[in-house]
């Protein structure tokens, strides 16, 4: 005889889905306390406390947003924030495909070596370094400039990694055909290592979009002129020492998350997939 | 594999260690080279102008009114022009200016009156008290404590634009409910016990608490005649150590006393949760009358009004206290923001900084300043104005804190750390520490470790 009501595997799977809605909805209450704040006037914003916050406004309001365009150029930032994140992504998927290969397919003197150098660039933190950076960026005379801004990301250890641990992934057989049938190495790279590794070259360019998107310490030390100046110092720059507005800052917040948001809900998959390719060798 | 990891490792260690050790002297700057601005430039200035270049971390609303300033400036002269250029907060722009190279500094910057020692020890500033001495149109008489807390024993560091004064809001309503006299409230003892009667007799949920920083414990410590760091509070050389648990005079027993009290009044629960946010938690509570003081400056004066006058409250603000009703009790530490000029090699440029820094702080700026900010006149003139005097008559404690601040003298002054923001941080953390039931002790000693190991950390690479 067949129980009655909900059958332990179904429990499990229900609970198992409660769960996930949960913890979505955890990491989704930051976004949604800053994009309720965005419509809320300021008064509304001061008097939400705790869970109100997250109770959608009275009268929304788009004028948080008028403010904050009116008082920081948005477009300028957002504009020269896209073209940081454009040109690290072509530099660091060219670099670091062609020094991954280079590491993956060709046996020379010293390349274990080599490798070894670049992982331990890895392991230093970004912000040891980013002073001497800002000091030798100067010397070169390029402070205020995009070259200046991008030069220390256009090729990263992370990056060859990632090319190389998928590289190694792909059947040597692939690679002795294409050996038989004449390719070279450029060819194979271009015509077969190249097409093949769309979804890891995915994931670091979605990777590296975040990471330029989000720099804040960096643009602010090599840019002076709000005509170089990049979005999140919008953010900080709608920041008053003293007399802050919590709904304008909520504004700003919004308009810089979206193009991120999109960014990573279009290519998440191949986030995963980048980066778990190589975890299994085949 | 292993081992030449280990080897790399070791060896990149090793250069960022020398290159972190010796710093290369900039070039001596031998000749003026201030940037005359040629026709056609990028800012829209006459040909002709000198150029400040000013490193501002005012954004929003207080931006566009220092821009307005400049503006008038610009317009006002034909000599130079000033340009504003935001540089995030106040650390960021320390950094940014530490690791300029002179020829690209700005020739003036602003920032908060805890980070003067930041600045006295940078190493890249000019002495204000230069183009003071240089200059015989100058006659303000800047009130004391604020000469105490831009200036040391070779005169004004930088120079103070605009003046908070730290203490407590109180909500009125609450003190009079609980029949105690918010002015009488001289002292963190006197304090203690307010806290005890009006949460006791459940005139409000909570009784106290702060805008959490560190700085509040510090002025009510210099303002009880302590200096918090040796070397004469940092003002004759860089700090090697926190006075803190010294008792040689008796300091390490009011220190004690002090975070005691705020232990024993957060465990009977009357402090509202140290580290709330003050504009988003504590303010909605006060201006509800849930919540009857805040420690904080009265620079938001105007906000806190309103909201409490939408609840049908009034408010009123107190200056620092001592610790003890026996404290010293006569200078003030000042909060609020000051301009330093900077050595950038360009001396007509650092002139100018000098004649927009002058305007900035002329009575006529310095009104529509107050006005706009909340910020407290800096010297008489502009307090004896028929339009602040006006402005004074819908916040009544504004007025009886502008006189007891000119009775201050420059007894005390906030210690002028290069740290700041590490030695602020670790006071903070040790109120978080004895509200949330560590033993005072063992906060105080963690406290006490962590400053003298940042400091000791700055004199290595900087001493």
């Amino acid at each position: 005889m067949k129980k009655k009501g909900i059958s332990k595997k179904a429990a499990k799977y229900w609970a198992g889905y409660a769960v996930k809605i949960l913890i979505g909805l955890l990491i989704c209450t930051p976004l949604l306390v800053c994009f309720m704040s965005a419509i809320k006037t300021e008064a509304e914003v001061v008097n939400s406390l705790g869970l109100q916050a997250l109770i959608p406004p009275l009268n929304p309001t788009i004028q948080n947003f008028i403010d904050v365009c009116t008082k920081v150029p948005m477009h300028k930032f957002l504009l020269n924030t896209l073209i940081q994140c454009g040109t690290v992504i072509v530099s660091q998927v060219i670099f670091c495909s062609l020094a991954a290969y280079a590491l993956t397919y060709f046996d020379f003197r010293g390349k274990n070596l080599l490798f070894t150098f670049i992982l331990t660039t890895m392991m230093i933190p970004g912000d040891v370094v980013i002073i001497a950076n800002y000091i030798q960026i100067q010397k070169w005379n390029l402070t205020n400039t995009h070259l200046g801004m991008a030069l220390p990301m256009l090729i990263g250890g992370m990056g060859i990694f990632l090319m190389r641990q998928y590289y190694l992934t792909l059947p040597r057989d692939l690679r002795e055909a294409a050996d038989i049938d004449g390719c070279g190495d450029m060819g194979f790279f271009f015509r077969i290592a190249l097409p093949l590794s769309v979804p890891s070259l995915a994931a670091l360019s979605i990777r590296e979009f975040i990471t330029v998107y989000n720099r804040y310490f960096w643009p602010l030390l090599v840019t002076n002129s709000e005509n170089m100046r990049t979005v999140q110092l919008a953010v900080a720059a709608m920041k008053d020492a003293e007399f802050n507005s919590t709904a304008l800052d909520m504004a700003c917040a919004a308009c810089c998350i979206i193009p991120v948001v999109l960014v990573f809900i279009i290519g998440h998959k191949y986030i995963v997939k980048g980066m778990t390719a190589g975890a299994v060798k085949g | 594999m292993k081992k030449i990891l280990a080897l790399i490792l070791a060896l990149v260690m090793a250069l960022s260690l020398v290159a972190c050790g010796e710093k290369q002297p900039d070039e001596p700057v031998v000749e003026d080279t201030s940037i005359v601005l040629q026709e056609g430039n990028e800012y829209g200035a006459p040909a002709g102008r000198i150029l400040v270049m000013y490193w501002s971390t005012y954004g929003s609303s207080t931006a566009e009114f220092v821009d307005k300033i400049i503006d008038e400036f610009n317009n006002m002269q034909e000599e130079y022009w000033v340009v504003r250029e935001y540089n995030g907060g106040y650390y960021d722009q320390i950094a940014k200016l530490m690791a300029t190279e002179q020829k690209d500094l700005p020739a003036l910057c602003n920032s908060s009156s805890e980070t003067v020692g930041a600045y006295l020890h940078s190493g890249i500033i000019k002495m204000v008290q230069d183009y003071i001495d240089a200059d015989p149109t100058y006659d303000r008489e800047l009130y004391a404590p604020l000469t105490a807390t831009y200036g040391n024993a070779d005169g004004m560091i930088g120079y103070p634009i605009g003046l908070s004064q730290s203490g407590f809001f109180y909500n009125k309503t609450v003190f009079e409910k609980a029949g105690i006299d918010p002015t009488s409230l001289t002292s963190f003892e006197k304090i203690y016990d307010a806290v005890l009667k009006i949460c006791g007799e459940g005139h409000a949920k909570y009784g106290i608490s702060e805008e959490h920083s560190g700085i509040w414990a510090n002025y009510a410590f210099h303002r009880e005649g302590f200096y918090t760091v040796d070397n004469d509070n940092a003002s004759t050389g860089l700090p090697t150590k926190c006075l803190y648990d010294d008792n040689s005079n008796g300091f390490a027993d009011i220190v004690k006393q002090y975070y005691t009290q705020w232990a024993d009044l957060a465990a009977k629960g009357y402090v509202y949760p140290v580290g709330s946010s003050k504009k988003d938690e504590l303010e909605p509570a006060f201006a509800n009358a849930d919540l009857a003081m805040i420690i904080t400056t009265n620079s938001s004066y105007k906000r806190i009004y309103d909201a409490c006058k939408a609840n049908g409250h009034e408010i009123g603000f107190q200056l620092m206290y001592t610790i003890t009703d026996e404290g010293k009790g006569t200078g003030y530490c000042t909060s609020g923001n000051g301009m330093f000029i900077i050595d950038n090699g360009k001396t007509k440029s650092m002139q100018g900084a000098w004649e927009f820094l002058k305007y900035f702080t002329s009575p006529d700026v310095q009104l529509r300043w107050n006005q706009m900010t909340s910020y407290m006149p800096m010297y008489k003139e502009v307090y004896e104005m028929p339009e602040y005097q006006a402005d004074l008559e819908w916040r009544p404690s504004f007025k009886q804190n502008i006189e007891d601040f000119l009775a201050g003298d420059d007894s005390a002054f906030y210690a002028f750390t290069a740290t700041n923001n590490e030695y602020t941080l670790a006071q903070q953390t040790c109120l978080e520490a004895v509200c949330n039931g560590t033993p005072v002790d063992d906060a105080i000693a963690t406290m006490v470790q962590t400053i003298n190991d940042a400091f000791d950390m700055y004199n290595l690479s900087n001493g």
